[in-house]
């Protein structure tokens, strides 16, 4: 990243990167104890701006929370500050001559983990990224989330960022992938707690024709048994 | 009749109720809260419940989306307290930096459904409207301090950290929507928030 980095972290705190900036910038973070003091400051200072704008709230809104309250349990308390990227054992899809030898890493990097020193989702963007003929593409999706493929020609991996999934009791997000005419299981993805983004690497990426996101029940199917809500052509 | 205030520090308008001076602390709230306390949630509810659903609204600004996506973010305060670190920052900015995440998430999903440019002219007005509900004199005075510090800001600063904030803009639809360059508007960014945080005494 260029010298200009640190700037970022104005747009940084304000949410005002796009999904790729955000995930290059958090690695920086992870290695900059300046820009963290900074963008700490900074959310105060944003929260301000929040807090300037309270409104009172629609009173069934409360009954509805608190009832909700009543039933979900709370998160366990986060045991270290460096959460490891985990590796997925690659779901068998046994016609997927071609996908053999790709490797699935999973890693989910939810916006507050990021927050601590967790560069590791972002080292392969970062990596794919400085390829000459790098380029983003949208996913087209059906409005519930967006989505990119970080991808470059020279690169053996691709990068798939999914960002604002809602949680879906009974159901997940699917990804596929067409690769020399099959469609490959490459896992599940679930909402990130904050909505942050979630990352999923896909090695082989120049046999991937095409990416695409089912929603349906968890399971290991090999063809999709839920909607397309998002897709997007590699070549 | 309002009763007189024998206090003369601020003016205060009929119909508004006075802050409470013994309330604990947010951030005790929410440890009690990250210990599984229902009746800590309840008040940690009425304390910030008009933030999380004035600042989402005010990104969303449809009634009916705002009300889910507040509704999602106080559960998930009750889920992730356990998760939230003093050495951080304040537990108000905690849950306002969540809140104002998942307004953000909801504007760019909704928005990929779209044509962009017909939604980046939806959002186009930014403005704070100062036209708020506002009824808690803690939320007036709040008002009026960021108020002051905005006029402080230069116009391409305040406008810059408005339709980022408050609009849910990337910084790259507020170049565009602001003619600016994007290198400017990075920059003017970040020093209008030191600019504000200066001017609002903020330190962590």
């Amino acid at each position: 990243m260029s010298q200009d980095v640190h700037n970022l972290a104005g747009a940084y705190a304000l949410d005002a990167l796009d999904e790729v900036e955000r995930l290059l910038f958090e690695r920086h973070l992870a290695s900059c104890a300046a820009c963290r003091a900074e963008v700490d400051e900074f959310r105060l200072t944003a929260s301000r701006l929040g807090a300037a704008v309270a409104v009172v709230p629609p009173p069934v809104m409360r009954d509805r929370v608190l009832t909700a309250v009543d039933t979900t349990r709370q998160r366990p308390p986060l045991t270290a500050r460096t959460v490891p990227a985990r590796r997925l054992p690659r779901i068998a899809a046994p016609l997927a001559a071609a996908a053999v030898a790709a490797v699935l890493t999973f890693v989910a990097a939810s916006l507050l983990d990021a927050e601590g020193d967790e560069p590791r989702p972002s080292d392969v963007l970062a990596e794919v990224l400085a390829e000459p003929e790098a380029r983003t593409l949208a996913l087209d999706t059906t409005g519930e989330f967006v989505g990119s493929v970080v991808t470059a020609p020279t690169a053996q991996r691709a990068v798939l960022t999914l960002s604002g999934l809602q949680e879906r009791p009974g159901e997940v997000y699917v990804i596929w992938t067409e690769r020399e005419g099959e469609l490959i299981r490459e896992g599940e993805l679930c909402a990130q707690a904050d909505g942050g983004a979630t990352t999923l690497v896909l090695d082989a990426a120049d046999t991937v024709s095409s990416v695409a996101v089912t929603r349906e029940p968890p399971g290991d199917g090999t063809a999709p048994a839920g909607p397309i809500v998002a897709q997007v052509a590699l070549q | 009749m309002p009763e007189p205030d024998p206090r003369p520090r601020r003016a205060r308008r009929p119909g508004l109720r006075p802050v409470a001076n013994e309330q604990p602390s947010v951030e005790d709230a929410l440890e009690r809260v990250a210990r599984g306390d229902r009746a800590a949630y309840a008040s940690l509810y009425d304390r910030c419940a008009g933030q999380v659903y004035g600042l989402v609204r005010r990104v969303l600004r449809d009634p009916a989306q705002s009300e889910e996506v507040a509704q999602e973010v106080l559960l998930e305060v009750w889920r992730s307290a356990p998760r939230f670190d003093r050495g951080r920052g304040s537990a108000t900015s905690w849950i306002l930096t969540l809140a104002h995440r998942r307004a953000v998430d909801r504007v760019r999903s909704e928005q990929a459904s779209r044509d962009r440019e017909d939604v980046v002219g939806r959002r186009d007005d930014a403005t704070p409207g100062f036209d708020v509900v506002a009824e808690e004199v803690e939320v007036r005075l709040e008002h009026q301090q960021v108020r002051s510090a905005l006029d402080s800001l230069t116009d391409l600063q305040r406008e810059a950290l408005q339709l980022a904030y408050y609009g849910g803009h990337t910084y790259r639809e507020v170049a565009e929507l602001l003619g600016a360059p994007l290198g400017t508007v990075k920059t003017r960014l970040r020093d209008g928030l030191i600019r504000l945080r200066d001017e609002l005494g903020v330190a962590t």
